[in-house]
């Protein structure tokens, strides 16, 4: 027994250090691949390397393009296919909100939103020590509504919040859902969200997500255009094969069953040698996918959410999001070359090569922006809301109004989050939230 | 699938399917005249009487097509003018251009030419003064076989 034992947890280190090996493989790649493209963007100044601009332009030109079909192939694959799953029959849904430090007005909402949703539930939530004073009113509203509240004595993070309370408080339940505080849910959202999971092989899902405060200015509007692109478009495409690579933690359902076989592993994550600790949502993601299971998103279980309304706030919170996505893509890569290839291919070629390879794009739009702004305004800036257009056609047809947002935010992403991803890869080890 | 659906995704496929094919096509080839550092690099394309020759013997239908030609090739040369690689090299931060392999004699050679046609102005306004070598050999050769053709 014991010999078992020692050989298993030996096969398991094997096969940790053979992860971290693949994982360090690709991270030295995005290196390579973004010197590449800074040469090809400095080097033809020089007469022997003009080629090199020329092929760097057209790889880039056919990799831009051929993401752009397969992504419209995935959607129409997606709208032909016929959305069968059982209706939700009142199993129990355990219902897991972490909160720290949160308004004491807007956890109230948040959690008489889930009180009055659809739906056979228990509701637990993980105070992950917050310093604000919030245990009174939290306690109170608990009492009142039935809720399980537990406190920590300190601050451990939103992975120990969410393992401690499917280890420790939820009951028997089917399915776990998971809400952020900010979150306000519709009436209808977890019976929904938690539908698609059963079927046979499907064992995450993730709602759609949309801002409370859209129309408070106009970075909101932008983001609020980004959010409906971000869901509507590439989340619902990814959905299409099952393949959704972040159930947001807004809103998100898991099968109960699934979730509680990698929890521990959850909560134990390292990212080269370190302790994780943002980017849970991708993380619980990415092990659904580790076995096997299908992610969907489903549009129709809304949840609405506060989005920063500051541009520092904003970039703050993308710069951890960029952080979380470099490092779960590299995690994701890790096993998908064996059970999903398809998954695979799509992390590594497009949502992760791409955003370093059109690093000399971005230099190339920055020297003409500066050089010659007429012809940046007269030429390339249709050009690119142009091709902004043709990638979120189905904003033209279903959300025309989120238009001027993502055009705007189409513009900002490339001089602005381009930017910041570099950066993010630079500093991926760095494990703060920022934001907390 | 409902009819607005379908008429959503034939118009998605549609503009897909345009704007591939003129990505594709701007990527590889198209009808702009290769860039005038040719006229340089080649030495023998100044023997203008060589270049000809072989056509001024199929008699005068023939001359006048190929005074037609290349009074439609002046005409497209007269706004490209011969630049120095280093003048093409900062021209090609202002404008878009593409690399193109050009035969002179048996060898290749890589040169950049503008996606589109530059006017004279453009590129003076960028790399100060240049001069039109393509456009006046041009004016040679047609200056030639006009005697020719009188």
């Amino acid at each position: 027994m014991f010999m078992q034992t020692h050989s298993l947890s030996s096969a398991k280190k094997t096969h940790h250090r053979h992860a971290v090996r693949i994982q360090k493989t690709f991270y030295t790649i995005l290196f390579l691949l973004l010197g590449f493209s800074l040469l090809a963007f400095f080097l033809p100044l020089w007469e022997p390397s003009l080629r090199l601009w020329e092929y760097y332009y057209g790889i880039y030109l056919i990799i831009a393009l051929s993401y752009t079909w397969y992504i419209f192939l995935l959607l129409f694959y997606g709208d032909i296919q016929k959305k069968s799953h059982p209706n939700y029959a009142g199993e129990k849904i355990s219902v897991i909100v972490p909160c720290y430090n949160e308004a004491p007005k807007l956890l109230q909402a948040c959690l008489e939103s889930i009180v009055n949703a659809e739906g056979e539930k228990e509701i637990i939530v993980v105070d992950d020590g917050s310093t604000n004073g919030i245990h009174k009113s939290l306690s109170r509203i608990g009492k009142k509504h039935g809720i399980i509240v537990h406190f920590f004595d300190r601050n451990k993070g939103k992975r120990a919040a969410i393992h401690y309370a499917v280890r420790n408080l939820i009951g028997r339940s089917k399915y776990i859902v998971t809400i952020d505080s900010d979150t306000i849910i519709d009436k209808h959202a977890l019976v929904r969200v938690v539908g698609p999971l059963k079927k046979k092989g499907v064992a995450g899902a993730s709602g759609d997500i949309r801002l409370l405060n859209e129309k408070q200015n106009l970075l909101t509007r932008m983001i609020g255009g980004y959010y409906w692109s971000a869901l509507h478009v590439h989340r619902k495409a990814e959905s299409a094969v099952g393949m959704v690579t972040c159930c947001s933690g807004a809103l998100s359902a898991y099968r109960s069953s699934a979730l509680r076989k990698v929890i521990s592993s959850f909560v134990r994550q390292e990212f080269f040698g370190k302790r994780c600790t943002h980017s849970e949502d991708r993380h619980l993601t990415n092990l659904m996918h580790k076995q096997n299971y299908k992610v969907v998103f489903v549009p129709e279980a809304i949840a609405y959410t506060h989005s920063p309304s500051t541009l520092r706030g904003f970039l703050t919170q993308q710069q951890r999001w960029r952080r979380g996505f470099i490092q779960e893509a590299l995690f994701a890569l890790s096993f998908a070359w064996k059970n999903k290839p398809l998954l695979f291919f799509q992390i590594f070629v497009w949502d992760l090569m791409m955003p370093f390879f059109s690093l000399g794009i971005f230099f190339f739009l920055i020297t003409v922006a500066v050089s010659n702004p007429l012809r940046f305004f007269v030429i390339l800036l249709p050009w690119l809301l142009f091709v902004s257009l043709l990638k979120n056609l189905p904003a033209f047809f279903e959300a025309r109004r989120k238009l001027p947002g993502l055009f705007l935010f189409s513009i900002f992403s490339i001089f602005v989050t381009q930017a910041q991803g570099v950066y993010a890869l630079f500093t991926v080890k760095n494990k703060n939230w920022i934001t907390r | 699938m409902k009819f607005k659906k379908r008429i959503q995704w034939a118009t998605t496929f549609s503009a897909l399917a345009l704007f591939t094919v003129h990505t594709v096509a701007s990527l590889y080839g198209g009808t702009t005249s290769a860039y005038a550092s040719v006229i340089r690099s080649d030495r023998s394309f100044g023997n203008h009487e060589g270049f000809v020759v072989a056509d001024l013997e199929s008699g005068g239908h023939l001359l006048s097509r190929v005074i037609g030609r290349l009074t439609r090739e002046r005409d497209q040369a007269r706004e490209l003018c011969g630049l120095t690689r280093e003048q093409m090299t900062i021209l090609s931060l202002n404008i878009d251009v593409r690399l193109k392999d050009v035969m002179i004699g048996n060898r290749t050679i890589p040169v950049l030419e503008p996606r589109r046609v530059v006017t004279k102005r453009e590129v003076e306004a960028a790399v100060g003064g240049i001069e039109c070598r393509k456009f006046e050999v041009y004016e040679q050769i047609l200056l030639l076989l006009g005697v020719h053709l009188s």
